[in-house]
């Protein structure tokens, strides 16, 4: 067969063939499919980095004089298994959508992970604005198999190892105690009133506010009925949340081995022992 | 007949999409490159060769549309046909078919002088040498040695034609080189 041959023969099959050109409509819809399923990808990937943002937002980061809990741990404890599954399906489809399309191998892997990365992050952002990152942690994280959803680890974390208390703020009084600090009466959630002092004074400012919700942690004086605050934090009681919190609360018995502490001093090494078994 | 022959690659590409004889330019003017690197990558039989070709540039004319216009239509074309003709030697099992002599026996006929003709064996010889060496590397490098040293193709289009990214291409390429030397000098 010679040159001019072939192309004849390349042409006498596309007319015998009857073969033409794929339609606009087909290429179109081919274009579409792929990138339909990389913005897909970037929204899975952008859910679960609003549900880290919300996780670390609820940390109650307030409290990491007590939990002696870094930024670092805490970042590496709310991420590990939404948002590295996404992160890593987002990568893996990317390389295989993007980097498949007819110029996509052109890009470098580091760009690959670069935009995931960059894509998911604002993109998670901006859905965490809107209340998503909380519908992915509480909702869809809660339904995770081994996966600890923020509430469950800060339940685990202050829970049980601290005395902690929910207070409703209502009417406060001030008076004087025994030892000449001030003693405040605070009605709590469950209607009962609870005398506190607090073990700094800063502290009585984030809790006082009329009709704030706190989570006091601290102890019992002992032969006394006051509880002292060793910290505090704002927190909101919502629905099932709330009902979670307290209960969990609520069922917490110190190990037997473990004594009340009395004092803030030894409420922390209780907890570093309760963080090391 | 209308005359393409002034018309760029491109221009071809988006005239046949609406006017089929102009492909037969685009067929004429790559159907021998293409044809000798088909039979470069492995498929040594005319016929063999020539079938793949014909089902490459079917599928070309079928996807005009997809091309991307930021690439060159001959990297395209050389993606195409090297993705049939591997796919040809994997259906038909076959490892890849002896070298292609066309090389060699070009060195041979452009030699007129006896001088001229012993160092044209001497250089067949020591290329029967090297493209056995080359047949036997992995796939990978034996394809970047034959686009980038027999095809002379830059590394974009290389890039272009094996879907790899450029770093990529000047690792393989390294590799490669370095495969060939080992098993040259093994074998000798």
């Amino acid at each position: 067969m010679n040159d001019k041959s072939l192309s004849q023969e390349v042409l006498n099959a596309i007319e015998s063939q009857g073969i033409r050109p794929r339609g606009k409509v087909s290429v179109w819809a081919g274009w579409a499919v792929v990138w339909l399923v990389w913005a897909m990808v970037l929204v899975f990937g952008a859910l679960a980095v609003s549900g880290t943002i919300f996780a670390i937002a609820l940390s109650q980061w307030q409290f990491r004089r007590i939990t002696d809990q870094s930024f670092l741990g805490l970042f590496a404890e709310s991420l590990p298994l939404l948002w590295t599954l996404f992160i890593a399906l987002a990568i893996v489809l990317l390389t295989e959508i993007y980097r498949r399309t007819d110029t996509g191998y052109r890009a470098s892997t580091l760009w690959v992970v670069a935009m995931s990365l960059v894509g998911t992050g604002l993109v998670g952002g901006l859905l965490y604005t809107i209340g998503a990152g909380e519908l992915v942690e509480r909702e869809i994280g809660a339904r995770i198999p081994m996966h600890r959803t923020v509430d469950e680890r800060n339940v685990m974390r202050l829970g049980a190892a601290l005395r902690s208390e929910f207070v409703r703020v209502g009417e406060v009084s001030e008076s004087i105690g025994a030892d000449g600090t001030p003693l405040y009466t605070l009605q709590s959630v469950t209607g009962a009133t609870l005398p506190i002092h607090f073990s700094r004074p800063e502290l009585a400012k984030r809790c006082l506010g009329t009709g704030r919700s706190v989570q006091l942690l601290g102890y019992p004086e002992r032969n006394a009925s006051t509880f002292v605050v060793c910290d505090a934090q704002s927190i909101v009681l919502e629905g099932a949340h709330r009902e979670q919190l307290k209960a969990a609360i609520a069922n917490h018995t110190f190990a037997t081995e473990s004594p009340l502490p009395s004092n803030c001093g030894e409420l922390y090494e209780l907890l570093a022992r309760e963080r090391s078994r | 007949m209308t005359d393409f022959s002034d018309a760029t690659d491109e221009e071809l590409v988006l005239l046949s999409v609406e006017f089929m004889p102009a492909f037969g330019t685009l067929v004429n003017r790559y159907e021998e490159k293409l044809l000798r690197y088909v039979r470069r990558i492995g498929i040594a039989q005319t016929q063999d060769a020539e079938d793949v070709l014909q089902d490459a540039f079917l599928k070309i004319y079928k996807n005009l549309r997809t091309f991307d216009l930021s690439l060159k239509f001959s990297s395209w074309a050389y993606r195409i046909a090297h993705n049939e003709a591997v796919n040809f030697i994997r259906h038909n099992k076959r490892r890849p078919q002896g070298h292609y002599v066309y090389d060699a026996e070009t060195a041979l006929g452009q030699a007129h002088f006896p001088d001229e003709l012993a160092t044209a064996v001497g250089t067949k010889i020591e290329f029967d040498k090297t493209m056995e060496a080359m047949q036997s590397l992995k796939e990978k490098y034996r394809d970047i040695l034959i686009l980038r040293y027999l095809e002379g193709l830059e590394y974009q289009e290389i890039s272009d034609v094996l879907k790899l990214p450029m770093g990529s291409v000047a690792t393989h390429l390294h590799r490669a080189k370095k495969a060939l030397a080992a098993k040259l000098s093994y074998e000798r």
